[in-house]
């Protein structure tokens, strides 16, 4: 929505959500320290700045690891969709839990000597050639960069201006980030623990975050597809929608579009992607007679596919038609913002 | 608000009061997850040894300066010792020690101890006084014979003490910037009785073996070449191509 953008627009909902986020921060961190500090004490006590490395290290790869859990959680249930809503502050607060982690790590293992310490990163001993000589700082340093690229620009206004398809690929590097951490961890620090708790982590992290995001695409998979051709398609009976909310069709090769059923009886189809992070407003709701995106509540109205005044975000709009209860949708997208009549059942019946 | 916006939850509306329980629980929970996540990860680190950094006991120790090649102060007398010297940060000590070699002099600084190794961490030149500037010395060499040990080559002085781990994978770039610097490298080899051995490593020529050893630190290396004990430290001359890796 096209708003003065101020640096975060505080609401209770975004104070409760980083109040709990920090807590559990501090509360891991300080666990973290005391657990190690009471069981290797006297001449065995192990550095304290090694421990806050790993401590964060571990903070900022357990974040992530639900950061990326979110997203399907949130498709497969609709309760998880608060998370999603403040999203980019666990982001942002786990960049800077891992910044603080590199940052421990450049400071105590690479300076203090002879050359630069962040050239060092990428020039200490290491080769591609087996896994026990990979040099895993640098995988751990790239994706350091993808996170500080994507905490950035994660603001809405570079969401404006870079453009949601943009900025939604730019922040897809979170996957690569991913990966890379998982090469990081692997050829580093698991060669070094014969316990395995980090293998542990890491094989767990990646169930989770593989095993929901394949189960929600699943789920989406059978998304209906309807028509393929620019003739109108059947989309069932127009009370099979619940009041207020929508059914999605995929029309062409991967389009889809929400048709909404409103004030009883009203029908109205509009994209189903939303214009700020490209949410699914199929999955939305109708409030206050606007279409409602799940995600961050962006709002549009369904006469036209326009947000209310003074936002100016649009999405592309269909034609819909009856016979008798059979409800059809014209696959071919109207330009973004435009109005087309909508449905009124109770009208037509009162003809 | 209307009516419909029983379970749907937009962001900047009051949360609908089935999610609000929803979410009281999945705080505890997540909170819960990482305290026992936190404990479990924390719990399960190894042990890094005895070796100590005693920044609270400022040591000063009288003896002969020799660079064989790395600085060393031999003690002699009935409780002969010998003391490796090295600077702060990742450094040698060589340039606060190299004019005076063979001298008698004192030399105070923070003792970094582990097992019967005593290292010695200088500030700056005032930490370094003669003694008798006519007096040299040169510790006797006794050759051990030839040998091919494996282990891992870490630097010294984060390994006696300073960073606890300071060896394996993750402590590699340190090491490796630490070796560069003209901290003396070492060869740490496990005995299967558990006892873990140290030999100070140096170039064929008795030189110092930075060149030589700094793309194999802190993997699993195999080292051959020749014992020698000066002081009370055993020395491993590298032989030509001596380290591999295994
Ligand atoms: C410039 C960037 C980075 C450098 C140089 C770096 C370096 C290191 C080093 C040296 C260790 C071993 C620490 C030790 O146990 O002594 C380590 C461990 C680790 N790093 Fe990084 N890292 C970087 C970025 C990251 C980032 C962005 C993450 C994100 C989560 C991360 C996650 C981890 C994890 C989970 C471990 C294992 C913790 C452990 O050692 O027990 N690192 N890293
Ligand atoms: S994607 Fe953010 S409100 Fe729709």
């Amino acid at each position: 929505m096209s708003h003065d953008y101020v640096p975060v627009q505080w609401n209770r909902s975004k104070v409760i959500y980083d109040r709990v986020l920090w807590l559990a921060i501090a509360l891991y961190l300080a666990t973290f320290m005391a657990v190690s500090m009471l069981m290797h004490t006297g001449a065995e006590a192990l550095s304290p700045m090694i421990l806050l490395i790993r401590a964060f290290a571990t903070c900022a790869f357990l974040m992530l690891s639900i950061i990326l859990c979110i997203g399907p959680l949130a498709r497969l249930d609709s309760r998880f969709l608060p998370l999603l809503y403040n999203r980019r502050h666990f982001g942002v607060s786990m960049f800077l839990v891992a910044l603080v982690h590199a940052l421990l790590v450049i400071i105590f293992y690479h300076s203090f000597g002879v050359g630069n310490p962040l050239v060092s990163i990428f020039t200490s001993p290491g080769s591609y050639e087996s896994i026990s000589d990979f040099p895993f700082q640098r995988f751990g340093a790239i994706a350091l960069v993808i996170l500080l690229m994507m905490a950035a620009t994660s603001h809405d206004y570079w969401n404006a201006n870079l453009t949601a398809p943009v900025w939604k690929a730019l922040h897809m590097g979170v996957y690569l980030a991913y990966a890379l951490l998982i090469v990081h961890v692997a050829s580093g620090a698991m060669l070094q623990s014969e316990t395995g708790f980090l293998a542990a982590m890491v094989y767990t992290s990646v169930i989770c975050v593989g095993g929901l995001h394949l189960i929600a695409a699943f789920k989406s998979l059978k998304v209906d597809r309807v028509g393929q051709a620019a003739e109108w398609v059947g989309v069932g009976a127009w009370q099979d929608i619940p009041d207020n909310q929508a059914i999605t069709v995929t029309v062409g090769k991967d389009e889809r579009v929400a048709i909404f059923r409103y004030e009883g009886t009203k029908l109205a189809a509009i994209s189903n992607v939303c214009q700020h992070q490209n949410g699914p407003l199929g999955e939305g709701r109708v409030i206050d007679g606007c279409i409602t995106c799940p995600w961050h509540g962006f709002q549009y109205r369904p006469e036209d596919g326009r947000s209310p005044a003074p936002f100016t975000e649009k999405v592309a709009t269909y034609h819909l038609k009856l016979e008798g209860d059979q409800l059809f949708l014209n696959p071919i997208a109207l330009p973004e913002g435009s109005a087309r009549p909508v449905i009124n059942i109770a009208a037509e019946v009162s003809e | 608000m209307s009516k419909q916006n029983k379970d749907f939850f937009v962001g900047y509306l009051p949360m609908p009061d089935d999610l609000k329980s929803f979410y009281k629980w999945l705080a505890v929970l997540l909170i819960l997850i990482g305290l026992g996540f936190s404990y479990w990860v924390s719990s399960s680190q190894k042990s890094a040894g005895k070796g100590q950094w005693l920044l609270a006991e400022e040591k000063t120790y009288q003896g002969y300066l020799s660079h064989d090649p790395y600085p060393v102060l031999h003690i002699v007398g009935d409780k002969p010792e010998t003391i490796i010297l090295m600077s702060q940060g990742k450094h040698s000590s060589a340039n606060l020690t190299s004019a005076l070699d063979g001298r008698e002099v004192t030399v105070t600084g923070f003792p970094i101890e582990r097992g019967g190794w005593k290292l010695l961490e200088l500030r700056d030149i005032s930490d370094v006084n003669v003694i008798s500037s006519n007096q040299s010395y040169k510790a006797s060499s006794e050759p051990l014979g030839k040998v091919t040990l494996s282990g891992e080559i870490i630097d010294s002085k984060c390994f006696m003490g300073v960073m606890k781990p300071g060896e394996g994978k993750v402590h590699r770039a340190c090491a490796a910037m630490c070796i560069a610097g003209g901290i003396p490298p070492m060869l740490v080899v496990n005995q299967s009785d558990g006892a873990r051995y140290g030999y100070i490593l140096t170039g064929p020529l008795g030189q110092a073996a930075a060149d030589l050893v700094i793309d194999d630190v802190a993997v699993p290396v195999s080292v051959s070449g020749q014992l020698e004990r000066r002081g009370d430290l055993t020395y491993l001359r590298i032989a030509e191509n001596g380290v591999t890796r295994i």
